[in-house]
C-alpha cells in the first residue's frame, strides 16, 4: 500500500508529497524506498535532490541505482560532484557515467575521459553515450562543443581513445554505436573513417551518426569514399552518395550510379553530381531526363539547371526536339531557365503541338522571353480551344509587361467559361497591379468556383483603390477560411492602420492556418500593438504559430522585442527557439542581452548561448564582458563559449578568469578553454 | 523549376486539408517529408505554386481524386505478420472462442489493416484453432493501393520477419523465394476501403464483437483520435472489445470503454 501510494504521488507530480517521499527513501523496506525514489523522479524539477544524495552516500545496493538515475535527470548542479565521485566505484561507475551525460554539466568531461582510458569495454560504451549526451547539450546551447571534443581530439589521449572506442563497437547496442560513431568523428584517422563507413549500413540512428561524423571529416575521406563507391551495390551506393561533396573523389563512379536499377540511387547520383559543381558530367544527366521514375527525371533536371555548362545549350536544344515527350518538356524547361535565345524557335514550335503538357511548358518558358513573337504567341494561346492551354497562357501573361493587348486579353479572360482561366486572370491582373480591373474582379466575388472567389481576394490585395480595400475588409470576415485568409494577406500587404484590429482579432481564429496568416500579415506593420500580438502568439497552442511568432520577434530591433524574447527563456518548451531568435544580429540585441545578464541569473547561460551563436565582434566582446558578470552561471557559460573564440581578447579574458575568478568552476572551465585554444593553435598543429 | 516553395502558411493550410480528409496529422518537423511528396505531384500537374495546388485539391472537381492519391503517397504501410502476437492469441482463445462456444458467429473488424498482415495473422490463428470458418472477418484501410496488394497477396519481404516457425510451416508457402500466406487465409477475409475519420463510413459497416485498430491512433491528433475512438465504440456490440497498439492508450481520451488486462495485454470493453 505504501509503495502504491508513493507511486501515485509520483504520477500526480505532487509537490506537497515531496517531504513524505523524501522520508520514504529511508524506509526499512527496499521496495518502498525504491518506489519513493522513482516517484521523486517522476515529479522532477530536482525534487528531493538532497535526500537522494544522502541515499547515494549510503551505497545501499538496491536504492543507489535508481537514485543515481533520478539525480542525473534532476537538473540540479549540486549533484555533479557526487556523481563524479561515484565514477571511482566500479559498482556504480557505469550508472554514474550515464547520469553525468544526462546532467549535461561540462565538469564531467575530464573525469569521464580519464576513466575512459582505463575502462573495460562496457564502461567505455557507457562513457561514450555520456560524452555524446554532453556534446549534444553543449551544441544546443552554444552552437559548438569544443570543451567536450578537445580531450578526445587531443594528440595526447586521442589515439588510445580512438582504439578503445573502435574496440567497444562490436558489443555495443544501437544507442551506444550511435554515440561511438559521433565520438569517432571528433578525431579523424584512416581507421576511424573505415569504421564509420562500415556503420553506414547499420540501423538508422547509427547510420545517421556515422554519416554526420564522416561529413565532419570532410575531404579527408574522399579516397576511401571513391574506393567504396566503385565496388558498391545499390544499397551501399544509397548511403555513400550523400557524402559526395566535390569533384576530388573522381566522379566517374558517381556517374555510373545514374544507371543503377534502384531509382533512389539514380536520384541520389543526380543530386551528388549537382553538389560536385563539375560540369563534365552534364551529358549523362541529360540521359536521365526521360527516366521512368519521375523523381529521377526531376532530380536530373534540377542538377542540369544547377550545374550549367558550355555543353548545356546544345544538349537542351537537342532534347527540345526529342521524340520522347518527357525529354522534350525537360529540354524546353532548361531552355527557359537559361533563356537561350536560340530556344525561342523550339518553344514557339511546341506551342502548336497536340500535347497539352508540352504546350504548357512552352507557354511558361515564353513568359520569360522579352520578344514580340513570344508575346504574340502567348496572346494567341490565351484564345486556344483547350481551357488548360488558355489557363497556362493567362498565368504566363502575369509575368509580361502590362501593355494594351495584354490588359485586354486578361480582362476578357475574367469572363472565360473555364474557372481556372478566370482564376489565373485574377492572379495575373493582381500581379500586374492593374487597378482598372478592380470592378471586374470585384464582380467575381460570388463566382461559382471556389478557387476564383479566393483569387479575387488575392488580386484585390495587390490593388490600391478604395473599392479594393473595402472588398478586402468585407472578405476578412468571410465564413470561407480560404477567402478570409486571402483577405488577411491582403490587409498585410496594404498595411492600412485601420486593418490592425482585424488582424489582431484573427490571431484568435479557431484554426491555426488563419492565425498563422494573420500573424504574418501583422508582422509587416510598424505599430505598438504588433509587439503585443507577437508576444501573445509566441505562446500559441500550435507549434507552427508559436514558432513563427518567435521568428518575427527575432527580426524586430529594439529593447522591447529583446525583452519579449528573454521572457520566453523562462518557458523550457520555447527556450531553444527563443535563443535562436535572440542570436540574430539585430540592432539593440547585444545591449539588451548584456543588461539582462545583470539581473536574470536563472537564464544567464541561455543569454550567453545567444551571444555565442551570434558570431559577431560586438557579441564576442559581450561574451568577454559576461566573464565578469555577477551571476556565476553567466561566467561559467561565458568561459565555455569563449573556448571557441580565437581572439586575443578572449584568450586574455580566459587567462585572467583562470587565475582570478572567485568561482573554482569558472577557473576550471577557463583552463580547459585555454587548453582547447592551445590545441587548435597553428604551432600546436 | 522542379522545386516549389512550401511556406509554413501553405504547409499548415495543406496539412489542415489532409487532416480533414484522412485524419493524418503532421507538424512542422514533417515539412520536408510532406514537401517531398507534394512537390512532384504539383509540378507534374503543371502548377507553379503549392497554394494553387491546394486550391485545386480544395475546389476543383478533380481535386478529391488527387487528394486521395496524395494521401495514398503519404501513408505508412510498415507492418508485419504476427505483430503483437500475444494480444491476437488472447482475443482468439478468449472472447472469440467464448462467443463461438455460446453459439454465436463473431464479427471481427481489422480497421486500418494496411497491406493485410494483421487480418491474415488473425485468420491464421483462427485456422490454427479450427475457428476460421466460424468467424466473419472484415479488413479495411484508407489506401486502395494497400488493399489491392493485400487482396493479391503481395507482401514486403520484411513482413515475415517475426513468423513463428510452427505457423510458418502450416500457413505459409514459398513463392518466388519469399514466404506468402496460403490463399485460403486471404480469401476468408472481406476487404473494403474505409476512411476511419468518416463516421458515416464506419457506421455503414454495422456492428462488431471485436475491432482491432492497432498502431493507427499515433498518426492522429488527440482530437481526431478521440472522434475515431467514439465512432469505433459506436460500432462495437455491447460486451465487444476494442484492441489498440501496445504503445497506445485510450484512457487519456476519457473513453466510455472499460480497460481490462487479459493475458498481459490490454482490451477495451464496451460495458453491457
Amino acid at each position: 500500500v505504501v509503495c502504491d501510494a508513493a507511486q501515485i504521488l509520483g504520477r500526480r507530480k505532487s509537490l506537497p508529497g515531496v517531504p513524505t517521499l523524501e522520508r520514504l527513501t529511508r524506509h526499512t523496506d527496499d521496495n518502498v524506498a525504491v518506489a519513493a525514489v522513482e516517484a521523486l523522479g517522476r515529479i522532477g524539477s530536482g525534487a528531493g535532490a538532497e535526500a537522494l544524495m544522502a541515499l547515494v552516500a549510503t551505497r545501499s545496493f538496491f536504492r543507489t541505482f535508481p537514485a543515481i538515475d533520478v539525480l542525473g535527470k534532476s537538473g540540479d548542479a549540486r549533484v555533479v560532484p557526487l556523481l563524479i565521485e561515484l565514477l571511482d566505484d566500479p559498482l556504480y561507475a557505469r550508472e554514474a557515467a550515464r547520469a553525468l551525460g544526462m546532467a549535461g554539466d561540462t565538469r564531467a568531461v575530464v573525469p569521464l575521459v580519464a576513466l575512459l582510458q582505463l575502462a573495460h569495454e562496457s564502461l567505455v560504451r557507457a562513457i561514450a553515450v555520456a560524452l555524446a549526451d554532453l556534446h549534444r547539450r553543449e551544441l544546443q546551447r552554444f552552437g559548438s562543443a569544443a570543451l567536450v571534443e578537445q580531450p578526445i581530439a587531443s594528440p595526447v589521449h586521442g589515439p588510445l581513445i580512438g582504439r578503445l572506442l573502435l574496440g567497444a563497437l562490436a558489443e555495443a547496442d544501437e544507442p551506444e554505436q550511435a554515440a561511438i560513431a559521433e565520438l569517432l568523428g571528433w578525431r579523424p584517422s584512416h581507421e576511424t573513417a573505415a569504421a564509420l563507413f562500415d556503420l553506414l549500413g547499420a540501423a538508422q540512428p547509427v547510420a545517421q551518426a556515422a554519416l554526420s561524423s564522416l561529413r565532419r571529416l570532410g575531404r579527408a575521406i574522399d579516397p576511401q569514399l571513391a574506393a567504396r563507391l566503385g565496388h558498391a551495390g545499390s544499397a551501399q551506393r544509397l548511403v555513400l552518395l550523400p557524402l559526395v561533396t566535390g569533384r576530388s573523389i573522381g566522379l566517374d563512379s558517381v556517374s555510373a550510379c545514374l544507371e543503377d536499377p534502384d531509382p533512389a540511387v539514380r536520384t541520389a547520383a543526380c543530386e551528388a553530381l549537382a553538389r560536385s559543381g563539375d560540369t563534365g558530367h552534364v551529358a549523362p544527366l541529360f540521359d536521365r531526363l526521360g527516366d521512368e521514375d519521375l523523381r529521377v527525371a526531376q532530380a536530373a533536371l534540377a542538377a542540369i539547371q544547377s550545374l550549367g555548362s558550355a555543353e548545356t545549350e546544345r544538349l537542351a536544344l537537342q532534347a527540345a526536339v526529342s521524340a520522347d515527350a518527357r525529354v522534350r518538356r525537360a529540354g524546353l524547361r532548361i531552355i527557359s531557365y537559361f533563356g537561350y535565345p536560340k530556344g525561342l524557335a523550339p518553344l514557339l514550335d511546341a506551342l502548336g503541338n497536340s500535347d497539352e503538357k508540352l504546350r504548357d511548358v512552352a507557354i511558361a518558358g515564353l513568359a520569360y522571353f522579352e520578344d514580340a513573337q513570344a508575346l504574340a504567341a502567348l496572346l494567341g494561346a490565351a484564345r486556344h480551344d483547350s481551357p488548360g492551354t488558355r489557363a497556362a497562357a493567362v498565368r504566363a501573361l502575369g509575368h509580361a509587361h502590362l501593355g494594351a493587348e495584354t490588359r485586354a486579353c486578361l480582362h476578357a479572360a475574367l469572363r472565360d467559361a473555364d474557372a481556372w482561366v478566370r482564376y489565373y486572370a485574377c492572379q495575373s491582373l493582381g500581379k500586374l497591379h492593374d487597378d482598372s480591373a478592380t470592378d471586374a474582379i470585384v464582380a467575381l466575388v460570388d463566382d461559382p468556383a471556389g478557387q476564383v472567389r479566393v483569387a479575387v481576394i488575392d488580386a484585390l490585395a495587390q490593388m490600391r483603390s478604395d473599392a479594393a480595400a473595402q472588398a478586402l475588409e468585407r472578405a476578412s470576415a468571410s465564413s470561407n477560411a480560404d477567402v478570409r485568409r486571402a483577405a488577411l494577406v491582403g490587409l498585410g500587404v496594404a498595411r492600412r492602420p485601420a486593418s490592425l484590429s482585424v488582424l489582431i482579432d484573427a490571431l484568435s481564429a479557431p484554426d491555426a492556418a488563419t492565425r498563422l496568416v494573420a500573424l504574418s500579415a501583422l508582422a509587416g506593420f510598424d505599430a505598438p500593438p504588433v509587439l503585443a500580438g507577437l508576444r501573445r502568439a509566441a505562446t500559441d497552442a500550435d507549434a507552427g504559430v508559436a514558432s513563427a511568432a518567435i521568428g518575427f520577434l527575432g527580426s524586430l530591433p529594439g529593447p522591447a522585442a529583446t525583452d519579449a524574447l528573454i521572457e520566453l527563456l523562462d518557458m523550457p518548451a520555447l527556450r531553444e527557439q527563443a535563443v535562436a531568435a535572440l542570436a540574430r544580429p539585430i540592432e539593440g540585441r547585444v545591449g539588451g542581452i548584456l543588461a539582462a545578464l545583470e539581473n536574470r541569473a536563472a537564464v544567464a547561460s541561455w543569454l550567453v548561448a545567444a551571444l555565442a551563436r551570434m558570431g559577431r565582434a560586438d557579441a564576442d566582446a559581450a561574451l568577454v564582458a559576461a566573464l565578469k558578470a555577477p551571476a556565476v552561471t553567466a561566467r561559467r557559460a561565458a568561459a565555455g563559449a569563449l573556448a571557441e573564440r580565437r581572439t586575443p581578447d578572449a584568450r586574455s579574458a580566459l587567462s585572467a578568469a583562470a587565475t582570478d575568478d572567485l568561482d573554482p568552476e569558472v577557473r576550471r572551465i577557463a583552463l580547459m578553454a585555454l587548453a582547447a585554444l592551445e590545441a587548435e593553435s597553428p604551432e600546436t598543429r | 523549376m522542379a522545386s516549389l516553395e512550401l511556406s509554413p502558411q501553405v504547409f499548415t493550410i495543406l496539412c489542415g486539408l489532409i487532416e480533414e480528409h484522412a485524419g493524418l496529422h503532421y507538424d512542422l518537423l514533417d515539412r520536408p517529408i510532406v514537401a517531398e511528396k507534394l512537390t512532384p505531384r504539383a509540378v507534374e500537374r503543371g502548377f507553379e505554386s503549392l497554394l494553387d495546388y491546394y486550391y485545386y485539391l480544395r475546389y476543383d472537381p478533380g481535386g478529391t481524386a488527387e487528394l486521395d492519391a496524395l494521401v495514398e503517397s503519404l501513408l505508412v504501410h510498415e507492418t508485419y505478420f504476427f505483430r503483437e502476437l500475444d494480444q491476437l492469441e488472447t482475443l482468439v482463445k478468449g472472447p472469440i472462442r467464448d462467443r463461438i462456444n455460446r453459439g454465436e458467429r463473431p464479427r471481427v473488424w481489422c480497421a486500418a489493416c494496411a497491406t493485410g498482415e494483421e487480418p491474415i495473422s488473425l485468420a491464421a490463428l483462427l485456422a490454427e484453432h479450427d475457428l476460421l470458418g466460424r468467424v466473419d472477418l472484415l479488413a479495411t484501410d484508407l489506401s486502395a493501393r494497400a488493399l489491392e496488394r493485400a487482396r493479391r497477396g503481395e507482401f514486403n519481404g520484411r513482413a515475415t520477419r517475426a513468423l513463428p516457425p510452427a505457423m510458418s510451416r502450416r500457413w505459409f508457402v514459398e513463392q518466388n523465394g519469399a514466404l506468402v500466406p496460403v490463399a485460403g487465409l486471404r480469401e476468408s477475409i472481406t476487404w473494403r476501403q474505409v476512411n476511419l475519420v468518416n463516421p458515416l463510413q464506419v457506421a455503414a459497416l454495422g456492428t462488431f464483437h471485436a475491432i482491432l485498430c492497432r498502431n493507427v491512433l499515433i498518426y492522429f491528433r488527440d482530437e481526431t483520435a478521440h472522434k475515431v475512438v467514439s465512432s469505433l465504440s459506436g460500432a462495437l456490440e455491447p460486451g465487444g472489445h476494442l484492441l489498440v497498439g501496445a504503445s497506445e492508450s485510450l484512457l487519456r481520451f476519457g473513453t466510455s470503454l472499460r480497460c481490462e488486462e487479459r493475458g498481459g495485454t490490454f482490451f477495451y470493453e464496451k460495458v453491457v
